[in-house]
């Protein structure tokens, strides 16, 4: 490893040497096993798996995993490499919820977590490199779940440079057209999932879908295998045309509003995970929120615990 | 109702403001996307406030900036001053203006 200057405290939660943050895309791999992954914005390719890493991520992602293929070049390319466990601290996480750690600078973007190193650097196009010391084989193993957070940041960042944003929502499809249902934690996002799934709708996720602007001038709803409690991680989905993007609120009775362009913008915005917060990047953040806003019918919506939400949706045009 | 009559929470027409350091804006359709950045907290503002953030340049007394809006809005002068007295001291309270003096 480089020593690459930190910022004070960056990794401090999770490294046990954070001055010692990978300065470039180098290191040991675990393996030569390389998997393609058909995501919004891929194909991403991984290459320097072990067997054991590659079988779980084949294991996670089901058919959004392959081997690669002719024609996958233009994708965006990532790297694993091995770390020793001694690199990290110990964590506690009772009663603590889990947030990465963030140094954004103008060409790169690191990240620290539970057992994870990763940055993204910009060159002649976005490449990524993840750091860790599970090698996916043994019970209990944190693999899984490390890739998938690092994947998480590296399609935000994919999306955002082609116009996109992964929007922290739940995405619902009624008509072949998606809702995306946007809100924060405790507005009800999971519950109006489990309630449309119920009655039978499908449920791209309960938590991060990605809102792409199509050729066409309008907008669509992309499924991500990033879910909470709803939501199917292994399938692939088409795309779907974005019906109605929705502000998510409690209410007495339901009830469906208008909302403005800079309202939806400033909901896009605020539900942007990762990128929201890049200081570097927050012009293009800004201005990416507020095209896919011009291009979306808005509303918001208040749900009542009594049911009868869709005949909401279908019953008012915001 | 002359200009220096009129007042707000700690401001009157002769206050300048300015924007908190650690705000960004941009306007869409008319009204601001404001992001405050220390709190990481995103608001909207209405058409009339989202005009008083971007004229609050530190320099200019509110009885400036009232004059600067009068050609924009169909509203009594007397109204609109005391509508920017009042709409100036929320955007203080709010954290997105500042007083210079």
């Amino acid at each position: 490893m480089n020593g690459e200057a930190a910022p004070p405290g960056f990794g401090a939660r999770f490294l046990a040497f954070p001055d010692l943050f990978p300065a470039r895309r180098a290191g040991e791999s675990w393996g030569d096993r390389r998997l393609a992954f058909d995501l919004p914005g891929g194909p991403y390719l991984a290459a320097g798996l072990s067997a054991a890493q590659a079988a779980a991520a084949e294991e996670r992602f089901g058919e959004l995993c392959r081997p690669p293929r002719a024609g996958d070049g233009d994708g965006v390319e990532t790297r694993l490499f091995a770390v020793a466990p001694s690199d990290f601290l110990a964590v506690d996480t009772r009663g603590w919820e889990y947030a990465l750690d963030f140094d954004y600078a103008p060409a790169a973007v690191r990240i620290a977590g539970i057992r994870l190193m990763a940055r993204i650097d910009w060159a002649r196009s976005l490449s990524a490199a993840l750091w860790t010391s599970e090698d996916g084989g043994a019970a209990g193993d944190l693999f899984p779940g490390i890739f998938e957070n690092f994947l998480r940041v590296v399609v935000a960042y994919r999306l955002l440079e082609a116009g996109g944003l992964v929007v922290h929502s739940a995405g619902v499809v009624d008509a072949g057209a998606a809702y995306l249902f946007l809100g924060r934690s405790g507005a009800g996002k999971t519950t109006l999932s489990r309630m449309s799934e119920r009655a039978g709708r499908t449920v791209l996720s309960d938590d991060l879908n990605a809102l792409l602007p199509d050729a066409a001038g309008g907008l669509r709803v992309e499924k991500l295998p990033f879910t909470g409690d709803v939501g199917e991680r292994r399938k692939a989905a088409p795309p779907f045309p974005l019906a109605l993007l929705l502000r998510l609120e409690k209410g007495a009775e339901n009830s469906l509003q208008p909302l403005s362009k800079a309202g939806a913008a400033a909901q896009l915005l605020a539900c942007a995970p990762f990128v929201n917060r890049d200081t570097h990047r927050r012009e293009l953040v800004e201005a990416t929120a507020a095209e896919l806003a011009g291009a979306a019918r808005a509303g918001v919506l208040a749900v009542s615990l009594c049911g009868g939400v869709w005949d909401t949706l279908r019953g008012g045009t915001p | 109702m002359s200009a220096h009559e009129i007042t707000g929470p700690g401001i009157d027409s002769t206050t300048r403001l300015r924007r908190q350091s650690d705000i960004r804006f941009r306007v869409v359709d008319g009204e601001a996307v404001v992001v405050r950045q220390g709190a990481a907290e995103v608001l909207v503002l209405n058409e009339t406030a989202s005009r008083l953030l971007e004229l609050a340049d530190g320099t200019s007394p509110l009885s400036a900036l009232a004059a600067a809006l009068q050609a924009e809005f169909e509203v009594a002068p007397e109204v609109l001053a005391a509508d920017v007295v009042a709409g100036a001291g929320e955007l203080v309270a709010a954290g997105l203006l500042e007083v210079v003096g």
